[in-house]
């Protein structure tokens, strides 16, 4: 997959300057050669050679297809009409080559692209707190269609342009970086020490472990979360400093059992994960320096100000939750609750968490 | 019940726990005994991860979220070579095994597929899949076939049309599941444990009121499943609608065949299975 030579979008400036360079030296090349050409004519044919700031001359208003009057000396013997003949047919040939090459270079998109690159950049340099996407393949897809849906700024980072491409048909706006993930250049484009988390969704492990590695050490703070395809790497790419890993094909079948052992919940969940406008399960932290830190439950009393249900609720640096907690359970910073409820009454509770 | 199925010389259905040593005999009666069992087509890992499920399922150590609903089954994995199935023999060694092609309608048949409850279509490649679900499907129609594909934009409609019961994308659930590790880690973590429910006696199930229940016909306030069992009725879903009533009022009346998703202990879920009455699949049995 990623491993595939593809046509890339970062490429385009190397070409462009070299096709620009081509009749450039070609034009340095001829004019050389026409001025000596001029010199010598007027040396050999005439007494006197014509000087060569009018040899400079008469190349230059034959290159440029201007055609003014002759000035050299030499103009009206035969050697010096047939050179200027194949002077002027080069001066057209390398006119046409010149504007051939700059139409196919603006009507080719490329530089318009490069403007919308730069643009892109400049656009990506002032994001805060958003979500770096590694990989664009099939889960990356999906991962990044989420993010967006959810409302979350999303930078992709893809090799592959039909890829890119085929995500801009549905997300116009997306930002993205056509390059590798690997690259800590790369990372660091993308914004990486100003985000909050990172999804590696690499169709390779290797790939995947690498990019982990990289990351934590850019960003010792962010949320990394790994896509495995082989379950036995999970445990390595946790090792190394993923914060979660998932296995598609594992869930996937977990899901797939789920439908026949117990489907109105595997749909159930299925709906909570990812319903937009229902209601939804999300989690509400209370921030440092809320009110709400250290009270109980009944105190803070979520359901005075919002629709919500708490499902459960997790103290920071406890691996477990308490469950349907009681009133009296209290809570402290960083406690995060799970929540049942529409949107706007989650908003609601994270906005009174926080008073 | 222990008719012959026709055997071929280059497939062997036999029970894992002595392989290569039970006769042919033997093998084919194991497999034509089976009865409302369920079909595993494929070795990958999402096939792997479905037969460590119905293991868990079937021993009862895992996922139990139907409480008393469906009974225990057993299985027969489909495999074409004998190599990809070797290791998870050994792991799983009560599990039956066919060596075949489940794309070809004898292997299926020789599966058991009239007789099976559920048919699993998890092999690779997608058109595999819809094959196997379009011959599952015209061979039984009361058989619950679970498809997965890779993407799901393109091949769901297809197999949905094929006849399967329920179409699952990996990538698409990784995708999800990616993202709801990055944004919102807690609700992750928390679904797994309900998904796994293993260091928990708690749970998320689902209770079916039957016919018979005398759950049926009062609404939640009447039943008062709270302050009675400690249960919280996560979502009702009714057999008229489509979608889930989240969080249901105490006004909301639970109908014969609806389905109750409930979140609390599994001792208090197992009391209200029993009040919610038997399942279908048991009566029709006894």
């Amino acid at each position: 997959m990623a491993e595939s030579p593809v046509p890339r979008r970062g490429m385009t400036r190397e070409p462009l300057r070299r096709q620009l360079l081509r009749p450039l030296v070609f034009f340095v090349i001829v004019y050389t050669a026409g001025v000596f050409g001029y010199y010598l004519i007027g040396l050999y044919f005439k007494d006197q050679p014509d000087s060569l700031i009018h040899c400079v001359y008469q190349v230059g208003i034959l290159l440029a297809s201007v055609g003014f009057t002759d000035i050299l000396s030499s103009h009206d013997t035969v050697a010096g009409i047939v050179f200027t003949v194949i002077m002027a047919l080069f001066g057209v040939g390398f006119l046409l080559w010149i504007i051939s090459t700059v139409t196919a270079f603006i009507m080719g998109g490329q530089l318009t692209e490069l403007i919308g690159r730069d643009r892109m950049r400049k656009r990506i340099d002032e994001l805060r707190d958003h979500y770096v996407v590694c990989g664009g393949g099939e889960t990356g897809q999906h991962t990044v269609r989420e993010l967006v849906a959810a409302g979350h700024d999303v930078v992709l980072v893809e090799v592959d342009a039909e890829r890119i491409d085929h995500l801009l048909r549905d997300i116009p706006d997306l930002l993205y970086l056509q390059d590798d993930a690997s690259d800590d250049d790369v990372l660091r484009q993308a914004g990486i020490d100003r985000a909050v988390g990172l999804v590696s969704a690499l169709p390779n492990d290797k790939d995947n472990l690498l990019l982990v590695v990289t990351a934590r050490q850019m960003n010792p703070a962010l949320r990394i979360v790994s896509r495995c395809v082989e379950t036995e790497n999970e445990r390595k790419l946790r090792r190394i400093g993923a914060d979660a890993v998932v296995s598609p094909n594992t869930i996937g079948g977990q899901r797939m059992a789920g439908e026949l052992i117990c489907p109105t919940v595997a749909n159930f969940l299925d709906q909570m994960v990812h319903d937009q406008r229902n209601i939804r399960m999300e989690e509400a932290v209370i921030p440092e320096h809320s009110s709400c830190a250290g009270k109980t439950l009944a105190q803070i009393d979520l359901a005075r100000v919002a629709d919500v249900n708490i499902i459960a609720l997790r103290n920071p640096g406890a691996d477990y939750f308490v469950y349907n907690p009681r009133g009296e359970t209290s809570t402290v910073a960083g406690t995060a609750l799970v929540l049942i409820g529409a949107p706007d009454e989650i908003a609601k509770a994270r906005e009174a968490l926080s008073e | 019940m222990t008719g012959h199925a026709p055997r071929q010389p280059s497939q062997h259905a036999h029970r894992a726990e002595e392989p290569g040593e039970m006769s042919s005999a033997t093998d084919s009666e194991a497999l034509a005994g089976l009865k409302d069992h369920v079909i595993v087509c494929g070795t990958g890992p999402t096939a792997q991860r479905i037969i460590a499920e119905l293991e868990a399922f079937r021993t009862g150590a895992g996922m139990r979220r139907t409480s008393g609903a469906i009974p225990p089954r057993e299985y027969v994995v489909v495999a074409r070579m004998r190599e990809d199935i070797d290791r998870l023999r050994r792991r799983y060694p009560h599990m039956h095994v066919l060596i075949g092609d489940p794309t070809e309608d004898e292997i299926l048949a020789q599966a058991g597929v009239q007789r099976a409850y559920g048919v699993f279509a998890a092999l690779a490649d997608e058109r595999d899949n819809l094959f196997i679900t379009f011959t599952a499907r015209h061979e039984n129609p009361d058989v619950r076939i679970v498809a997965r594909t890779t993407d799901v934009y393109g091949t769901e409609p297809k197999l949905k049309a094929a006849g399967a019961n329920a179409v699952i994308s990996p990538s698409f659930i990784g995708g999800l599941r990616l993202v709801s590790e990055t944004v919102r880690p807690s609700v992750a973590a928390f679904l797994d444990e309900m998904l796994r429910g293993r260091d928990t006696d708690l749970g998320l199930v689902e209770v079916c009121v039957q016919r018979t229940s005398a759950l049926a016909g009062r609404t939640l306030r009447e039943l008062s499943l709270p302050a009675r069992h400690g249960l919280h009725v996560v979502a009702l879903h009714t057999r008229a609608a489509t979608e889930y009533a989240y969080n249901p009022g105490p006004e909301a009346r639970v109908q014969a065949g609806d389905t109750l998703v409930l979140f609390g202990a599994r001792a208090s879920i197992d009391r209200l299975a029993a009040e919610a009455g038997p399942a279908p699949q048991e009566e029709a049995d006894g």
